[in-house]
């Protein structure tokens, strides 16, 4: 792993922190009785984190990164809970969406390197699962999963969106 | 070193995953009332799951509980009394008043004629043509040789031999067995005696043939006998036929004798005074 690639990975989650904190949190898209409704951009630090990096590493970052995030925003343990979890089946769902002849390339799993359709597809279902699993985190309680996808659905398709814009505009290469 | 390779990830993730959620509970109070209520939807369950099985081991205190209670509200049914005094055969006399409170006051009208002493079944057999039972009760509790013994749904049988503890019955399933039995609609009775065959159907022998049957009339105790009270439900005709001039009429019991667990033995106060009639 080169230096410049960690590096990268280093400012991305910075930026991600940030943006995440300082302008999403403090959005509130649904209003009062909407209020559940939030926008996730933070978990492209893990869904970008390079092909290679062994699942352990994914595991402890995605604790740290999480728990930080939950810090700033008083929801202790329930982001760092989902990206754990997203840490732990990430490199099942790089395996799942291996194309044919394998990755050629072992670093970042980008919508350059990887194309259009992959990277969306990838990121659809990224997004949806470490949004869905904060929600369960956050409802504690498995019994309400109709309450919990009502919840997933409208702060998903609006995550996706803003990824999908993020992987062009800053188009990261690695 | 091989077992880490293969589940430390997944202990990792284990290890991780559950602190947050500790977090989660501990430092969030929405999550944390949730997670107490339903520690305490857990918790709740297993003390009644508990008790349920504790229950279950005092069952059988309740149930002779019950069984003695149920025996002495027997006691106080009006069947199990002897009527001293009829209404239509009051005499007042008005001079003696003193007379008259005695001979009106219902306490002195009514004279207790059956206890009944609750009793469990300890062995039982049905397969036999000469069946008999053996109840936990014996000339310690009162029991005696001839005392009548019923079951909340009908009839049992008759106590054949006492030891101080236990008590021998004669089921009615026995072919030596014959009880004095009634149709409860006209009063036609007859002896109620067994075939050795099916123990649910019992057949009432020696009614006259000119008494009008109906399927599914019922057979009751016809308190000619001093070993049961009048009115005790035994079951209902099924069939009936004519035999030596008399009608035989099948009867379907109302207890199931092949499952019996509680028993009452009927004891008869008067029955010094009756069976001098019999020397």
């Amino acid at each position: 792993m080169s230096n410049t690639l960690i590096l990268r990975n280093i400012v991305r989650a910075i930026f991600l922190l940030a943006f995440q904190v300082l302008v999403l949190a403090q959005i509130n898209l649904g209003g009062k009785s909407f209020s559940y409704i939030s926008i996730f951009i933070y978990p492209l630090f893990l869904l970008f984190l390079p092909l290679a990096t062994p699942i352990w590493l994914m595991m402890l970052m995605g604790f740290v990164y999480g728990y930080i995030i939950d810090i700033f925003l008083n929801t202790l343990g329930m982001h760092a809970a989902t990206c754990v979890f997203m840490g732990f089946i990430r490199s099942g769902l790089i395996r799942l969406f291996e194309p044919q002849g394998g990755y050629k390339d072992k670093s970042s799993p980008t919508r350059r390197s990887l194309g259009f359709v992959w990277f969306l597809r990838y990121a659809a279902i990224f997004m949806f699962i470490h949004i869905f699993f904060f929600f369960s985190v956050e409802e504690f309680t498995p019994f309400y999963w109709r309450k919990i996808i009502f919840y997933t659905l409208p702060s998903y398709a609006i995550s996706l969106v803003l990824v999908m814009i993020y992987s062009f505009l800053l188009d990261p290469t690695e | 070193m091989n077992f880490l390779s293969r589940y430390g990830n997944f202990l990792l993730f284990l290890f991780l995953e559950f602190y947050s959620l500790y977090m989660v509970a501990r430092y969030n109070k929405k999550q944390n009332e949730i997670y107490q209520s339903s520690a305490n939807l857990v918790s709740g369950y297993i003390y009644e799951n508990a008790s349920t099985i504790r229950n279950y081991f005092s069952m059988q205190a309740v149930a002779d509980n019950l069984a003695h209670e149920n025996a002495e509200l027997r006691t106080q049914l009006e069947a199990s009394k002897y009527i001293a005094v009829q209404e239509r055969g009051k005499v007042i006399f008005p001079l003696d008043t003193s007379t008259i409170r005695r001979d009106t006051s219902p306490r002195k009208d009514v004279i207790q004629q059956f206890n009944y002493i609750s009793a469990e079944v300890v062995s039982n057999s049905i397969a036999r043509t000469d069946n008999y039972l053996t109840i936990n009760r014996g000339s310690n509790h009162g029991i005696q040789v001839g005392m009548g013994v019923i079951s909340p749904d009908g009839i049992v049988g008759i106590v054949r031999n006492v030891t101080p503890h236990y008590a021998q019955v004669m089921s009615i399933l026995n072919k030596r067995s014959s009880i004095s039995a009634m149709i409860k609609r006209n009063r036609y009775f007859g002896s109620l005696v067994w075939d050795g065959i099916n123990p649910s159907i019992m057949t009432l022998d020696n009614v006259p043939k000119h008494a009008d049957l109906i399927r599914g009339d019922t057979i009751i105790t016809s308190g000619f006998s001093d070993a049961f009270p009048g009115g005790v439900r035994i079951g209902r005709i099924v069939d009936f036929k004519v035999r030596n001039g008399f009608f035989a009429i099948d009867v379907e019991l109302w207890n199931d004798l092949s499952n019996i667990r509680y028993v009452y033995v009927v004891e008869n106060l008067m029955l010094s005074e009756l069976s001098q009639f019999k020397k």
